[in-house]
């Protein structure tokens, strides 16, 4: 197991993800468009979590991962302000392969994700 | 449909201001070195089609359009100057539920040299639930 991760994603990492990853999706940066869409709350771009899970993967291996492939199934909304944890562990070590997941700290996964990387010795 | 077809091309050169933003906005140091793993949604929208007209590509209403699941192969590293060409295919397209998915892949390459694979599904699901 790797260490724990928190952190919460704002409103304002929001619209700067969406300028800067050019990616305006309406229901990320809208109230209005997010609730005509049926949700609550403006809510935060999948990619933005999935990139949560990569600064994760930099936290616990530093340098020494380097990334083979990585995947995420986005499986519930992140809203922002909302507190989140970054799990993750090894499945098999010496093959590269791990598991991570952002969940908030009610237990909701919002984002299941694996990966595989070299780890540089 | 279940038969892949080609959508579009695209070209991307990688500049190191919109490399530094991206980093900054995903939690990074901001370094020529390493380019960060999810960098690509930066060369599809911006070198690519724009949110708007990729839905309307695909015949989604983009007033709810959600992005499911996301995969990426690294396959050689790439970095700041060079220029990437991008191919994003539709591998199928299929209902269920009242949702509507479509999953794509991308291929990015440098001179023909195949560096990464990227696999999306989008969804088109009114009254939405997923992310």
């Amino acid at each position: 197991m790797f260490n724990l991760l928190e952190w919460t994603i704002t409103q304002d990492q929001i619209n700067h993800y969406a300028r800067v990853s050019g990616d305006y999706n309406p229901i990320h940066i809208d109230l209005q468009a997010a609730q005509k869409a049926g949700l609550p709350n403006c809510i935060a771009h999948g990619m933005l979590v999935m990139a949560l899970g990569s600064w994760a993967l930099r936290q616990w291996g530093e340098n020494a991962f380097e990334l083979v492939s990585y995947e995420a199934r986005f499986q519930a909304m992140t809203f922002p302000g909302e507190p989140l944890l970054v799990k993750g562990f090894w499945i098999n070590k010496a093959e590269g392969k791990g598991s991570l997941t952002v969940e908030n700290k009610l237990g909701e996964v919002k984002m299941k994700g694996a990966f595989t990387a070299n780890i540089i010795t | 449909m279940k038969e892949k077809i080609e959508l579009y091309n695209y070209s991307y050169t990688i500049e190191k201001k919109e490399l530094y933003a991206f980093q900054e906005a995903v939690f990074e140091r901001q370094s020529c070195k390493k380019i960060p793993p999810t960098f690509s949604t930066v060369m599809d929208f911006c070198g690519g089609l724009s949110f708007f007209k990729l839905a309307e590509l695909l015949f989604f209403d983009s007033s709810f359009v959600l992005h499911g699941s996301q995969s990426y192969e690294y396959i050689k590293p790439f970095t700041v100057g060079e220029t990437i060409d991008a191919t994003v295919s539709l591998i199928s397209k299929t209902e269920k539920k009242g949702m509507t998915f479509a999953k794509l892949k991308t291929e990015y390459k440098r001179d023909g040299e195949l560096v990464l694979v990227s696999r999306s599904t989008i969804i088109e699901q009114k009254g939405g639930r997923h992310v």
